[in-house]
């Protein structure tokens, strides 16, 4: 019978979860050992139309955010199906020792999100824009095209670090990595400290020309292993 | 877990998003945790596009074609709360 998996948590924490959970199936535990997956099982293969993508995504949120809610999770990508029970305990034994580790050291912690970007959303500057001490209808050169990158991801840099350091106080780990449009900074908070490290976070001005913007809290994905 | 407010920057300071809102923002920031967090592991899934099953096709897969899929159906979020 395929399952369904949403999360994993420790099986001492006591969970009320959502009573049904993706396409109006149950949410149950599968336990092994001192973890516990949520599941949704189903009689026949769990199938996803594209028009019912969005909700079904929409609706494995919610039951992770509820369990979330509660206790340190480690979520599954949408949509992970197993074929079978016996395949769910396989795994959770192999990462047992891993997964208890973790869940016990991110237990009342969460992690927020920065996302940070220029404004004009473009990492790469246009080759079509002229800098200033050209001519206008000249292209930049390779070198300075390649100069602009490296200023603005510097600049980008920089505001991370400043961000970093102004909530310094209210994280408990910092991870960044690049992405398409900037840098992803991903800040590991107490569950109690959260409102706090909103407030901090916004005392941070940016130069005029970047935008950054906070999410979360989510389930410390980003931290499941340690540095 | 404390709620955190939903507010807006007075000037150029960060951006504080509330994915309880509703709105475009925090659904595609939900999409993309939904969709790019968490742990993969090799499984199965059917999913159906265009009425055409793609049966027991890996995980792997399977998340490049939600992924793409995504893309399009993001062009169909309500601009206002969906």
């Amino acid at each position: 019978m395929p399952l369904l998996v949403y999360c994993i948590t420790e099986t001492s924490a006591s969970v009320e979860v959502p009573t049904t959970g993706v396409n109006g199936l149950t949410v149950e535990a599968v336990k092994h050992g001192e973890l516990q997956c949520f599941v949704s099982r189903s009689t026949a293969d769990i199938s996803i139309s594209g028009l019912q993508l969005r909700n079904a995504a929409l609706t494995f949120h919610g039951v992770l955010e509820k369990i979330f809610e509660q206790t340190a999770i480690i979520p599954f990508r949408f949509p992970t199906v197993l074929p079978r029970e016996p395949e769910l305990i396989a795994y959770m034994a192999e990462h047992s020792v891993e997964y208890r580790a973790a869940l016990t050291r991110l237990r009342d912690v969460v992690q927020m999100e920065i996302k940070l970007q220029f404004k004009d959303s473009r990492l790469l500057p246009s080759l079509a824009e002229p800098s200033s001490s050209r001519a206008t209808d000249m292209k930049p050169s390779g070198r300075e095209y390649l100069q602009k990158i490296r200023a603005r991801q510097e600049k980008l840099e920089v505001a991370a670090k400043d961000l970093r350091q102004a909530c310094l106080f209210f994280t408990k780990g910092w991870r960044q990595r690049d992405s398409n449009e900037g840098i992803r900074c991903f800040a590991l908070v107490e569950r109690a400290s959260v409102v706090k490290f909103q407030t901090q976070i916004r005392t941070v001005t940016l130069e005029d020309d970047l935008d950054a913007r906070l999410s979360g809290p989510w389930p410390a994905s980003q931290f499941l292993k340690e540095e | 877990m404390e709620e955190g407010p939903a507010m807006s920057s007075p000037k150029n300071s960060i951006l504080v998003t509330d994915t309880h809102s509703g709105d475009e923002t925090s659904l595609l920031d939900i999409l993309d945790h939904v969709l790019n967090a968490g742990v993969v592991i090799r499984g199965s899934i059917v999913i159906s596009l265009a009425g055409v099953d793609l049966v027991y096709l890996g995980l792997d897969v399977i998340l490049t074609s939600i992924e793409t899929a995504l893309k399009h159906l993001q062009n169909d979020v309500p601009k206002s709360n969906s």
